[in-house]
């Protein structure tokens, strides 16, 4: 809510600012900043009193009153001009007389102008505003990555940087902590500008080898761990790391990071200088060298050394904020496109309807004109009826839009785009230059209106229209022909609309019927990370975790707990080539000769227990044994789909299996044949992603240094996570427990993106739909009003009421048709926008187009059907009559 | 209002947003803002800020009130405004103008509660 709170004041104090122009230039260059704090503090109290919404309301209905009152002791009302003002006095209470329309207009404009506005700063922040770096237009990444050291690209690169993302393991007070953290070279300040909010940066002395090593701490780290004491300079921490894991490593505190301070990978929240060499990640392009001659020779270093790239292949340096952004372009994409025909939907409907508007009112124009209104002064009035619909529609947009940003954009971040934004999460906000761009959108809206009606209501000869004469056929069908082909792009932008939603949403539905292949209620992850130089031998870590797992399971309110290398729902596992035994299997070992089919499939070390803890089945053989262990027989656990697809239609256990990709970190041969024991279910690695399979080897047998513990706990068990700590730290004390996460959790937050963005277009394309068919209605009801004499005399000669309809639903069919047939394409080209996001639905899937199309097309009949039903039922000559 | 201030023979009427900003100063100085929420509790007229600082510029530039810079830490509230002598005695002048008129016996007329 304070979010909330907080957009609705930015915006409400820039419109006010924008607003202030109203009065005389002296007066605002003397005053103006008071004034805005003034109302700054009035919104303020008005917030405290009655909420964000409501307050933010009482203070525009306040400000917009004082804006409206002459200054004290001025005569006149001021700032405009006196004849642009009476002109907007003129269109206000023209406008005024016909408040439904006037409103509606401006809803709905302003709906689609805050959607804009709302995803436009979404889209600014992610994509057009540079990262918060130092000449961020000029950073960039280099693709491939190849053996080159950050020392020898400084030709091409300035501040040519390399880290080492390491998790460093906090030991000594209290509770072992895992932090991300990395090893950086000195050149990583100078390229991300890091200015530390307190203490010192890196020295080149610092990475000396050799020299005791110092850190950076993160504002946040700072705060937890240190209770944001001022003396935190010149102490030292304990810390286990990867890189030198034999010993926990004290680390002289330098300095501490700013509170913003945002880099593009979290591994931030200890930075400590890189002693070593490691090949170059980026670095600043020098303002010599364009980026191709960079390219090109880094490409020729690389090539100089055998092996570095593919035939042909070159080193590229992409832009770190492209590099950056590439995932959630797509989906930002869709968004901007599908709120932008909103707007344009909007557009087109408010344009129909003040066409329609504008020739019911040929005859008051053409009233006045003959009374001796200069044509130039109608032409200014109704200008300016378009420009407040505009501007009525312009303040409901920003509003809207800031109500937008405040709440949903830490949703849009953390569910939808799952990047975070650059520069943290403030960056999400209503600014200038989208605020400029809503405001240009606006005018532009508003020229369009005005000078549309214009064209129409001016048109023709003056007399004919004052005695309301202008019936010419030729031009009212070219009106008609207008408004249709309004209402016409307006069908074919909503069906885009709506098939991008409806891939959407079956993709969530398929998601969401999905089987994971396992119960994810009640099961409690986390991770158990052993340091290499304490346990080096694969039995040290067998033993260690079976005995923590034996711990586990005696612990009160656990059902079962399993240990696996490579969690469901924690991305996907690298494929590993496993290979089936030729023949039959039954004969001895051949590891030369005998190779069979072979499949690429997830490959992981499982505990005894793992599979029954998540509750995949055990579909034939046994699971893992104690008697599973180094020195015995090599076995292997398969699921259904490996057994399937290496030995169709004969039984699986018995065979022989071998992974020709080794398992990193396991200190043991696991590329040795082993015998497949059991067959278990599949398990979604990524909800509705392709499974691939899975391979277990038992844990005894190949377990690396991290393994992932779950837990199911009893129905109505408390939480189990302070009791599987202290039974860790029984065993020791310097092992943490690290992301610990409900699995449930995970699985929903891994299907939420998608759901989100089936909401959001669903919402859109909903809305998007009944515009167009609103505006479909409003064209008919029109025509049918305007055709009722004809109507009347072609029903008095005989015509019945059903080719009345007949004719209404065939021009109103035939718009729709037309509508129809321009937005295929254009649901294509989205839905291929959206194609990364689609499961289990292709981009082009018949069903849907099909659907989508039928459904507006019923729709829009209908919409057309009850004007035509109203026309048909017309009583002839109370019509003839009535003129 | 510049034209009838400097016509001290014959004091005009005051409009009441003047006459309310002069009355709200004449108790202590107050910021812009201090000012609006002074005259809302005063006299329930509730104003924004462009109808108090147009008054303000116009008090300011006539010599009647004066702005001076914050002191200490409130800088982001803007100047503080106070009341000159001339703007006391304008101030005055009306408050006697308003007195004598109540003291009309028409006016006594209508309001009886006022002890005519």
């Amino acid at each position: 809510m304070t979010r909330l709170a907080a957009a609705l004041r930015a915006a409400t104090i820039v419109l006010y600012r924008l607003a202030l122009r109203r009065y005389p230039r002296r007066l605002r260059d003397r005053w103006g900043e008071e004034m805005a704090e003034a109302a700054r503090r009035l919104l303020e109290e008005e917030t405290a009193r009655r909420g964000p919404i409501l307050g933010t309301l009482a203070t525009w209905l306040r400000l917009l009153r004082d804006l409206a009152r002459p200054l004290p002791g001025s005569d006149r009302r001021p700032a405009l001009g006196s004849a642009v003002a009476e002109d907007l006095g003129f269109a206000w209470r023209s406008l005024r007389r016909d408040p439904r329309f006037s409103l509606l207009l401006v809803g709905v404009l302003g709906v689609g102008l805050g959607l804009n506005v709302a995803v436009l700063s979404v889209v600014r922040a992610y994509l057009l505003r540079p990262l918060p770096y130092p000449q961020a237009d000029r950073i960039v990444q280099v693709q491939p990555l190849t053996s080159l050291s950050w020392r020898e690209v400084d030709e091409v690169l300035d501040a040519p940087v390399s880290w080492d993302l390491d998790v460093f393991v906090m030991v000594g007070d209290g509770r072992p902590e895992t932090i991300r953290g990395a090893w950086v070279t000195p050149s990583f300040q100078e390229l991300y500008g890091v200015r530390p909010a307190m203490g010192r940066g890196f020295v080149p002395a610092d990475a000396e080898s050799g020299r005791p090593p110092v850190a950076l701490i993160s504002h946040g780290l700072w705060v937890r761990r240190f209770g944001a004491s001022p003396e935190v300079l010149g102490r030292s921490f304990q810390a286990f790391t990867s890189d030198r894991p034999d010993h926990a490593e004290s680390f002289s505190i330098v300095g501490v990071l700013p509170p913003d301070f945002w880099h593009v990978n979290p591994y931030t929240d200890v930075l400590a200088p890189l002693q070593d060499d490691r090949p170059v990640y980026g670095g600043r392009l020098r303002p010599d060298v364009p980026r191709a001659r960079a390219e090109e020779a880094l490409t020729e270093l690389a090539r100089a050394r055998t092996g570095e790239l593919p035939p042909g292949g070159s080193v590229r340096l992409v832009p770190l904020q492209d590099a950056y952004t590439e995932s959630v372009r797509p989906t930002l994409v869709t968004l901007q496109a599908a709120v932008l025909a909103v707007l344009l939907i909007a557009c087109a409907n408010g344009a129909v309807l003040l066409l329609v508007r504008a020739s019911r009112r040929q005859r008051e124009l053409g009233v006045r004109q003959a009374l001796g209104a200069p044509r130039l002064r109608l032409w200014r009035q109704l200008l300016g009826e378009g420009l407040l619909l505009a501007g009525g529609a312009g303040v409901v947009g920003t509003l809207l839009a800031a109500v937008l940003v405040g709440s949903l954009a830490g949703l849009l971040e953390g569910t939808l785009l799952t990047t975070s934004v650059p520069g943290g999460a403030e960056a999400i906000r209503l600014d200038g230059p989208v605020l400029a761009g809503c405001l240009a959108l606006v005018t532009l809206v508003g020229l369009v209106f005005g000078v549309l009606p214009l064209a129409v209501a001016t048109r023709g000869a003056l007399a004919d229209r004052v005695l309301g004469a202008l019936r010419s056929r030729e031009g009212g069908r070219r009106q008609g022909l207008l408004r249709r082909g309004m209402v016409a792009a307006e069908v074919a932008l909503s069906l885009a609309l709506l098939v991008a939603a409806g891939l959407m949403v079956r993709s969530a539905a398929h998601l969401n019927a999905r089987d994971l292949g396992f119960q994810a209620e009640r099961v409690v992850g986390a991770q158990v990370g052993l340091r290499q130089a304490s346990y080096p031998e694969l039995a040290d870590r067998a033993n260690f975790f079976r005995r923590f797992l034996d711990a586990v399971r005696q612990l009160p309110g656990v059902e079962s707990a399993g240990l696996v290398g490579f969690a469901p729902m924690s991305g996907r596992a690298t494929p590993r080539r496993v290979q089936a035994e030729a023949g039959e299997g039954m004969g001895g070992p051949d590891p030369e000769g005998g190779a069979g089919g072979m499949v690429e499939s997830a490959v992981t070390a499982a505990s005894s227990g793992y599979p029954a803890a998540l509750g995949i089945p055990l579909l034939r053989g046994r699971g893992f044994a104690a008697e599973d262990r180094e020195g015995t027989e090599p076995v292997v656990l398969v699921s259904e789909e490996v057994a399937a697809r290496l030995w169709p239609g004969t039984p699986a256990v018995g065979r022989r299996v071998r992974v020709l990709d080794p398992l990193p970190g396991t200190e043991t041969d696991t590329t040795v044949w082993r015998t497949v024991v059991g067959v278990v279910g599949e398990v979604a690695a990524v909800p509705g992603s392709e499974t691939t399979g899975d391979v277990y080897l038992p844990l005894r047998q190949a377990t690396g240094s991290w393994m992932t513990l779950l837990v199911r706990t009893r129905p109505g068990a408390g939480p189990v996570v302070p009791a599987v700590e202290s039974a860790l730290a029984a065993l020791d004390s310097e092992v943490p427990l690290s992301r610990i996460y409900r699995v449930e959790e995970r699985a929903r937050a891994v299907r939420a993106p998608t759901a989100a963005l089936a909401w959001l277009l669903g919402g859109f394309a909903l809305f998007a739909g009944l515009l167009a068919v609103l505006g479909l209605y409003g064209v008919v009801a029109y025509a049918a009003r305007q055709q009722r004499r004809s109507l009347a005399i072609r029903m008095a000669l005989g015509a019945d009421g059903r080719r009345v309809r007949r004719h209404f639903l065939g021009q109103g069919a035939a718009t729709v048709l037309v509508g129809l047939v321009a937005g295929a394409p254009l649901a294509l080209l989205l839905g291929h926008l959206l194609a990364g996001r689609l499961h289990g639905v292709s981009p082009g899937d018949p069903g849907t187009h099909l659907g989508m199309a039928g459904l507006l097309l019923a729709t829009a009949l209908l919409a057309v059907w009850l004007p035509a039903r109203r026309a048909s039922r017309t009583e002839p000559m109370g019509v003839l009559r009535e003129e | 209002m510049a034209a009838r201030t400097q016509d001290e023979g014959d004091p005009a009427p005051l409009t009441p947003v003047v006459f309310h900003v002069l009355l709200a100063l004449s108790r202590e100085p107050l910021h812009g803002y201090g000012v609006m929420k002074a005259v809302e509790v005063d006299s329930g007229l509730s104003m924004g800020p462009g109808t108090v600082y147009g008054a303000l510029d116009r008090l300011t530039e006539s010599g009647w009130v004066q702005a001076s810079d914050a002191d200490g830490g409130d800088q982001r509230r803007g100047r503080v405004f106070s009341l000159t002598d001339r703007g006391r005695t304008a101030l005055t002048d009306e408050a006697r103008r308003l007195t004598r008129l109540s003291h009309l016996p028409e006016v006594r007329e209508l309001l009886p509660e006022a002890g005519g």
